[in-house]
């Protein structure tokens, strides 16, 4: 082998047609849009009365008043209300976006059913903690930087929720690929 | 990838997102302005029903992308009610906003490994016209969706029954998680079309390796006979030299 032929073959890259690619951003993308499609099957009463009262807005309502005890802040419907600041959580506040995502892309990988089971039930619990933190920092910002909401509302929060969703993604399959390995399962890639 | 090359990922991806903020709330607006008639060109192909007019406006200290449309056709509402041509209609969104796919997809694009800085700039090339594509997808839908909401306010105030464009299914789309899908395939995009090129370059490398290998042997076969003859030449010189 000539010197030529060698410095090429290790520095270039191996050859990839692309097409796993193209089936994940396929089936990833695919399986988004069948979610987005059935949230907005769930009526707009059953996800404000129940869904974020009970599952977002009340939690919330806990901890800051468990923390913060003079907040004294009240779970009224999907409003988390006090002395100082009013947020209302509305379609699209609960995470679903991200959320969906992050499923979308689990699902969507070349992995055993088992790695995505627990891969779904981990994202599920990371996006409802990020979320519950977000309203949460969200309420304090209304009370006390009231100027800071829009930055951080519609630039930093949704940016870092989607890069933190991003990291989990890429830990995950890297752990889902390795462990396949040495199981000595095979993979389609 | 082992843990320390994850590890490196994560540190890189998140420093990357910081700094591309960072910029975003620096140089947002001047980038956003200058974004504007390629969005009004977007505007004026998706809708005749109403010319229009963007501006970068402050509202209440947040910058703005304000739209006005000027309606150029009456716009029945009932069948006594009509918005008629001239009368116009405002929206307006954050012009952080219009950021947040930008951010996730040069934040991805920075952060993924390459083998060489070559690359990193291949991909960041193709990330121009494709953060185009995906804003191209989302502000002027957005503005425009804005626009369509509000007519329909209108009308259904007025009693009459709004019909449903599919601009506006689009901007709820978008809204819900259609402004980080968009980035998100657009990166992985990126980085296939990036190992495509690639791919190519290797194939006309090996072409070109296998063409000098044969001219190699051409010139080879060449020598050999010219050595054969030479030294055929010579043999004949020596016994005729002994003889």
């Amino acid at each position: 082998m000539t010197k030529q032929e060698l410095s090429t073959d290790d520095t270039l890259p191996t050859r990839d047609n692309g097409m796993p690619t193209i089936r994940f951003l396929l089936i990833f993308s695919g399986a988004y849009i069948i979610f987005h499609i059935l949230y907005f099957m769930v009526p707009n009463d059953v996800l404000g009365d129940i869904v974020y009262h009970k599952g977002i807005v009340s939690i919330a309502v806990n901890i800051i008043n468990y923390c913060a005890p003079l907040e004294a802040t009240q779970a009224i419907a999907n409003k988390l209300v006090s002395t100082k600041a009013s947020l209302e959580v509305v379609r699209g506040c609960d995470g679903a976006g991200a959320t969906f995502l992050l499923i979308a892309a689990i699902l969507a990988f070349s992995a055993p059913w088992k790695d995505k089971l627990t891969g779904v039930v981990i994202s599920l619990a990371l996006m409802l903690i990020i979320n519950q933190a977000r309203i949460i920092g969200l309420y304090f910002i209304v009370a006390y930087k009231r100027d800071w909401f829009q930055l951080v509302h519609t630039y930093l929060a949704p940016t870092f929720i989607i890069i933190i969703s991003c990291l989990f993604f890429m830990w995950w399959a890297v752990r889902s690929r390795s462990s396949g390995v040495t199981n000595g399962q095979p993979r389609s890639a | 990838m082992g843990n320390h090359d994850l590890l490196k990922l994560s540190f890189r991806l998140l420093v990357a997102w910081l700094a591309l903020s960072l910029i975003g709330i620096m140089i947002g607006e001047q980038l956003i302005t200058l974004l504007l008639p390629f969005f009004s060109d977007i505007i004026n192909a998706m809708s005749s029903r109403y010319s229009h007019a963007l501006s970068l406006t402050n509202l209440n200290g947040r910058a703005m992308i304000e739209i006005t449309a000027r309606l150029t056709q009456a716009i029945r509402a009932t069948n006594t009610l009509a918005l008629t041509p001239g009368e116009t209609v405002t929206a307006a969104i954050d012009v952080w906003h219009v950021l947040v796919p930008l951010v996730i997809l040069f934040s991805l694009l920075i952060a993924l490994p390459t083998r060489r800085a070559r690359e990193s700039l291949q991909r960041l090339l193709l990330a121009m016209p494709v953060a185009l594509i995906i804003l191209a997808f989302n502000t002027p839908a957005l503005l425009a969706g804005h626009i369509e909401m509000q007519l329909s306010r209108f009308i259904q105030n007025v009693g009459g029954i709004p019909n449903d464009p599919f601009l506006i299914r689009w901007v709820v789309f978008m809204e819900m998680g259609g402004r980080w899908l968009l980035p998100i395939v657009g990166a992985a995009s990126c980085v296939m079309m990036s190992k495509g090129i690639d791919n190519l370059r290797r194939e006309f490398h090996n072409i070109g390796n296998k063409t000098n290998n044969t001219d190699k042997r051409k010139k080879t076969r060449k020598e050999k006979k010219r050595e054969k003859k030479d030294n055929l030449k010579n043999r004949m010189a020596g016994r005729s030299n002994y003889q």
